[in-house]
């Protein structure tokens, strides 16, 4: 696990790219827990008689009809029954409502490294920036060459830097938003750290997931990584310039992302030439138009 | 990958349930839709574990339908 992807608690950095600061992401202090602190130790035999014991559920040994007592120290059961990533879905939901409250729509742009993000996001700036304001959390382990790309192309940009971390989580996305400070009315592009595994389990609080896999990578990725394509709203198949040159099935391709999910949109695009980025352009437009009207999705 | 930051959260949880009393046991519920390794989990709360009021208990991973991810229980030395 982690010696293979690097992951772990690793120190994220926040870089402004309008300004050059970088601001070193604390810990977040530990919020403490609500949850009930019912328990159980010990239990009653038929005949009355008490006992406790080391494991006070699921174990078999014969009831004998006499007191006994065992040797080991009591010990409690603390009955949790708590969301593991109840704090990452909590702060996802805050800022789902800071994005509504402000008719912002925020797209979470998964990929594995090297299908097209940040070209994508390139064309797309380039594309719309005269129609509307547009803004970019981009997340990298390390370096800020896709943010300077993305400011480059005309969208104001903070770049995450997760250290070792291989995803973006909700309280990264909330201290990127306090940087970028996102107009009402906007778009927001959040473009995840590439890995075709680990995003998919963490909400950023965003309207719409997307997930990039491009022609060269082989149309059998949907049953490989199920969990990203099962995650993601949209596909965007990208890079279809390259199609003569890969034993690249469109078709195929969208057959096993449906396999996993049914119900994902499925669009091809080049971001290099320019192919297909009108129907995904309207695509943003038709959410963008949803999440100005306050349809919940 | 995504299991250490996931354990993380469980360390989180447990030793805020447990108060400072020693964990032997630690009960989680493993949805068999989530992209989670048990055996990544398992490793890595291992790791995390080490040095803590949880050093050395045992991590119960049940696989369960759907996408859940939760820690089911804690048992903790003593009285509560």
């Amino acid at each position: 696990m982690c010696e293979t992807c690097g992951c772990g608690g690793g120190e994220t950095t926040l870089i402004d790219l309008q300004t050059g600061a970088r601001t070193l992401l604390e810990q977040q202090p530990i919020p403490p827990q609500e949850t009930a602190t019912e328990h159980v130790h010990g239990h009653f035999h038929p005949d009355g008689s008490y006992h406790e014991h080391d494991h006070s559920h699921d174990h078999e040994h014969e009831h004998h009809e006499h007191d006994h007592v065992h040797r080991a120290a009591p010990t409690t059961v603390v009955e949790l029954n708590a969301r593991i990533l109840a704090k990452n879905d909590t702060a996802a939901g805050r800022n789902r409502a800071w994005f509504s409250g402000r008719e912002i729509l925020a797209l979470n742009l998964m990929s594995g490294p090297g299908a097209g993000k940040t070209t994508l996001l390139e064309r797309t700036i380039a594309d719309l920036k005269e129609r509307q304001k547009l803004f970019v959390l981009e997340g990298d382990q390390a370096t800020d060459n896709d943010g300077e790309r993305v400011k480059a192309a005309g969208a104001a940009a903070v770049q995450i830097n997760t250290g070792s971390g291989c995803h973006l989580d909700a309280e990264m996305v909330a201290r990127g938003l306090a940087m970028l400070k996102p107009e009402f009315g906007s778009l927001l592009l959040i473009e995840n750290v590439g890995n075709l595994v680990c995003p998919a389990l963490f909400d950023l609080g965003e309207r719409k997931r997307v997930a990039i896999l491009s022609v060269t990578e082989g149309d059998d990725k949907p049953l490989k990584y199920p969990h990203m394509f099962r995650a993601a709203d949209l596909l965007l198949l990208n890079k279809i310039d390259l199609l003569p040159y890969v034993d690249f099935e469109i078709a195929r391709a969208t057959a096993n992302a449906r396999q996993i999910n049914p119900g994902i949109e499925v669009m091809s695009v080049s971001a290099r030439t320019g192919e297909g980025m009108g129907e995904w352009e309207q695509w943003i437009a038709k959410v963008q138009k949803d999440a100005r009207t306050g349809a919940f999705r | 990958m995504h299991e250490l930051a996931i354990v993380e959260s469980i360390m989180e949880l447990v030793e805020n349930a447990a108060a400072g009393q020693k964990i032997l046991k630690v009960t989680v519920e493993v949805g068999l839709l989530t992209c989670v390794s048990p055996e990544a989990l398992s490793f890595g709360f291992s790791l995390l574990a080490e040095g803590t009021i949880a050093h050395g208990a045992e991590f119960d991973i049940r696989r369960v339908a759907g996408d859940q991810l939760s820690v089911k229980s804690i048992e903790v030395e003593g009285h509560a």
